[in-house]
């Protein structure tokens, strides 16, 4: 497993194409969840990655650790949207059980899988 | 609000300045501060063209409507206007967007 060396509770988001598909307004890319779409870290929200606007594409990297002590969920992933319209996403998240798994004498410590992500306008305003 | 660099800010910005190379920047300016006053409420009528007239066949897209949207809050930063009042502006001119982008 890919050893992350994001900070403690913490989510990074990496605008891919920062400024040459940039024409949304500061904050409408919201925040990375753990399951790698766009959203408010741990939902996703009606938001799209980047700040593409109408006819541009923009995306993000993301990599996010959660510690609490006992267990530890690492997530990393990628995120791209076009057109402020839809968006896809892929997330790779790995769980570590820590201590439970000797004490319940699970065959694994850790638990994996992937999630892909599909966020996308159904209805929009014609002046949108 | 009303100095010099706002006539920069929009001019100089790489991102919309072609849409004013064929125009009266200087009248461009006037009017945006006539329209952004009289919208915040100060003592100014504005007295330009509608928002639909003045912006016919320029085919603005949202990202150029939010380029200068961006410009106005960096000019309203630069007087030290507080946030919440620069909110204020911005939802009374928001409402225009429909009027100004893809005419």
């Amino acid at each position: 497993m890919r050893r992350l060396r994001a900070l403690l509770l913490a989510a990074c988001c990496a605008p891919l194409l920062a400024h040459a598909e940039a024409g949304r307004l500061l904050a409408t890319g919201g925040a990375t969840s753990i399951e790698g779409t766009a959203g408010g870290g741990i939902t996703p929200w009606a938001v799209l990655t980047g700040y593409g606007e109408r006819g541009e594409w923009d995306g993000d990297l993301f990599a996010t650790r959660v510690e609490t002590g006992d267990y530890r969920l690492d997530v990393a992933g990628v995120a791209f949207a076009y057109d402020n319209r839809v968006e896809l996403s892929f997330a790779r998240q790995s769980f570590d059980l820590g201590t439970l798994a000797r004490y319940l004498s699970l065959p694994e410590n850790s638990l994996s899988q992937d999630i892909f992500g599909h966020q996308g306008t159904v209805v929009r305003r014609p002046d949108l | 609000m009303g100095g010099e660099n706002d006539l920069l800010r929009v001019a100089e910005d790489p991102r919309i300045v072609e849409h004013f190379q064929s125009v009266d920047i200087q009248r461009v300016r006037d009017k945006l501060v006539e329209k952004f006053r009289a919208e915040a409420g100060g003592p100014c009528s504005y007295s330009g063209d509608s928002m639909e007239e003045s912006h016919k066949g320029l085919a603005l897209t949202p990202s150029d409507f939010n380029a200068l949207v961006e410009n106005l809050q960096a000019s309203m930063a630069a007087e030290a206007v507080p946030v919440p009042t620069q909110n204020r502006l911005l939802a009374r001119l928001a409402p225009m967007r429909g009027q100004v982008i893809d005419k």
